[in-house]
């Protein structure tokens, strides 16, 4: 009965309509779907965006600076000693010793004589010697490729330890060095120490070696054959090795001993290589009993690095933080005039009947867009700043990691939302009369 | 056989209720504005009756308490003091602004002076923008209407390069689009030359007929008003008897 007497209602009402040639009503309003809605909660936003381009472009370019800064500040910080750190861990050793109150980041000096190596050798845990080699460096600072270097001195019959699998690109490694080596040897006979004044100036000449990674001789526009003055000597370049080697400068241990410490054996720092099987850790607690020094694990040094700059990486996370934070006071202040410059279209959209919610959604919306806009600008200005400064610079390190870049879209969009939510609520809050009446 | 999505739904819509049921009533309302110390009444205890269907034209001197009248008929501010406010036979004093905010979507469509089409979007999707806000599915609705007041030829066109008369059939269209109860026109003609006003003003009448709608329209112009089938005059926030 009801059915009949509402199909009677509607054929009476579609004749009417045929009649005015009015179309039909959208007649019911309890049928109230989601999908529309949301729709023009992203339609509209995106229409706004692109009817004010400078605008919008201007927004997503602020939120861009900001994010490409946070992802090449952390990116390059992080980077260069990331390098550092897996350079070192290209060294064929598990352990490193160092001078008891140094850090991993110091610069040289000769903390250790060459007791130390013999004591190194000699250390057993559980009654079984664990060492298989103990490898000196004597470590120093130069300034090559128009910045400032660490060279290793190593022993050229410890230079494979260092190489690794890395290959030679150009020369030969340290050709005359071992001959000095011998003639040392020959000087010192059963003493530990020879006389440096027996040593000719040519002999020393002959044994100023350098090898050096490919990225330095890219700086410094370096060829096998070429030739710097360091310590107030000339020294030669004899190789170019890949990338990735522990250091950017090799010398001959003897030579560098020779002409900065008179011959004394003295080293900076061992590396240690282990026993097959052995256990590290406990080996690492032997040797730093044996010799009271310290005695890091060679796989822990990228922590320990990271440790000793804690200060500056949080001096860097502070301006970064900063820079984030006038970004999105940039932001927030954008879309706060943005809500009082469209004050009247929020009476307009409030007469249409938009929500509270519709009106923050609309304005989180926008803002969302515009950063997710502004962080695929910075994600993209990110690797631009990376070629160029990897260009410009080529010793620096600019490692754009995953997580980086996760932190960059997470902050461009998590901020995004959030800066609008302030102007969103004020949008939100506006007493619709008094919207429509503001001029 | 299930309707399709552009015939009227089954359920008797309000339109179709008898003529002699009021579909807005307010009594006693008053609307105050504090200016420091001192107090204005812009609204002084108005008594209003609408019936469904009627086209009611309200006239008064600028200042007299028009729009002010027609924001609070329309749920768009509420009054300092009243004692009955009634759209579609439900109260709406002591309304918070998410229940007014609702009746308002539901019930009432705005036609202003100025036109308020949203200038970043096309006339076809401020069109769409009306039903959305309803939830309702845009499915060429939006089309039809536009094509019904002649626009479709630019109904892609942003409101910025539609001539003032198009602007506000656009503005029709958006306001009856989604089928309210109530066609509330602030002076829909105040900005529109003379033949615009006309075109104007008889697409107004004839949404009012063909939809069975139910509006207060607001004009200085004795002509437009005379479209109407009551007409009412304030003067100093209250109607002249």
């Amino acid at each position: 009965m009801v059915r009949e007497f509402e199909n009677a209602e509607r054929l009476s009402y579609d004749a009417a309509r045929h009649l005015t040639a009015v179309p039909a009503r959208p007649d019911n309003p309890g049928r109230w779907s989601l999908r529309p809605w949301a729709y023009s909660v992203l339609t509209l936003p995106i229409a706004n965006l692109l009817h004010r381009k400078l605008r919008s472009a201007l927004c997503a370019a602020a939120v861009g600076i900001g994010i490409a800064m946070l992802v090449v500040q952390l990116s390059l910080s992080h980077g260069m000693l990331n390098e550092v750190a897996e350079r070192m861990q290209s060294v064929d050793a598990e352990l490193i010793v160092l001078p008891k109150h140094a850090n991993v980041i110091f610069q040289g000096g000769t903390a250790f004589g060459d007791g130390y190596a013999e004591r190194i050798a000699a250390v057993e845990v559980n009654g079984r010697p664990v060492v298989r080699k103990v490898i000196p460096v004597f470590l120093d600072t130069i300034r090559l490729g128009g910045q400032q270097q660490r060279i290793f001195g190593v022993d050229p019959d410890d230079m494979q330890e260092f190489l690794g699998a890395r290959s030679l690109l150009a020369g030969t490694l340290f050709p005359d060095a071992r001959r000095f080596k011998n003639r040392l040897e020959q000087l010192r006979g059963d003493r530990r120490h020879y006389d440096p004044e027996e040593v000719s100036d040519d002999e020393i000449r002959a044994a100023s070696e350098l090898i050096i990674d490919r990225r330095l001789a890219s700086v410094g526009n370096y060829h096998v054959g070429d030739r710097s003055t360091i310590f107030g000597r000339e020294f030669r370049i004899v190789a170019i090795v890949e990338s990735g080697v522990a250091g950017r400068v090799f010398a001959p241990l003897q030579t560098l001993r020779h002409i900065l410490n008179g011959g004394v054996p003295w080293s900076s720092m061992f590396f240690v290589k282990l026993q097959r099987a052995t256990d590290t850790e406990a080996a690492a607690a032997a040797i730093a009993d044996a010799v009271h020094q310290k005695v890091e694990l060679k796989s822990e040094y990228g922590n320990l690095l990271r440790e000793s700059f804690a200060q500056i990486y949080t001096y860097m996370n502070i301006a970064s933080g900063v820079a984030l934070a006038v970004c999105f006071l940039f932001i927030m202040l954008t879309m706060y005039t943005l809500v009082l410059a469209r004050t009247r279209e929020i009476g307009v959209l409030k007469s249409l009947g938009a929500s509270r919610r519709y009106l923050l959604a609309m304005a989180v919306s926008e803002s969302t867009l515009i950063c997710a806009a502004g962080t695929a600008l910075g994600i993209g200005v990110s690797y631009v700043v990376r070629w160029a400064i990897e260009g410009l610079m080529p010793l620096a390190t600019v490692q754009i990691q995953a997580r980086w870049l996760l932190l960059g879209a997470g902050v461009g969009l998590l901020g995004g939302a959030a800066s609008a939510l302030y102007p969103g609520l004020k949008a939100a809050r506006l007493d619709p009369a008094t919207a429509l009446a503001f001029e | 056989m299930s309707p399709r999505s552009d015939q009227i739904s089954l359920s008797v819509s309000a339109s179709q209720r008898p003529r002699d049921v009021p579909i807005l009533r307010a009594a006693g309302i008053w609307k105050d504005y504090a200016h420091g110390d001192r107090v204005e009444h812009v609204l002084r205890g108005i008594d209003l009756t609408v019936r469904r269907g009627e086209f009611v034209a309200i006239m008064g001197p600028s200042g007299c308490g028009k729009t002010t009248l027609l924001n609070i008929l329309g749920l768009m501010a509420t009054p300092t003091r009243a004692d009955e406010l009634t759209l579609d036979s439900q109260s709406c004093l002591n309304l918070d602004d998410r229940a007014r905010t609702d009746l308002r979507r539901r019930n009432v469509g705005f036609v202003f002076q100025r036109f308020n089409l949203m200038s970043s979007i096309s006339a076809v999707a401020n069109v769409r923008l009306a039903l959305s806000l309803k939830g309702i599915s845009v499915d060429g609705q939006a089309d039809r209407i536009l094509e019904r007041v002649g626009l479709s030829a630019v109904k892609q066109r942003k409101p910025g390069s539609l001539s003032i008369g198009e602007q506000q059939r656009v503005a029709i269209a958006r306001a009856v689009v989604a089928n309210p109860r109530l066609l509330l026109a602030d002076e829909p003609t105040g900005n529109l030359d003379s033949d615009n006003a006309r075109a104007v003003l008889g697409l107004l009448r004839e949404c009012h007929k063909a939809y069975g709608l139910t509006t207060v329209m607001i004009t200085h112009n004795e002509e437009v008003a005379a479209a109407a089938d009551r007409v009412l005059r304030m003067k100093d926030g209250t109607f002249e008897s």
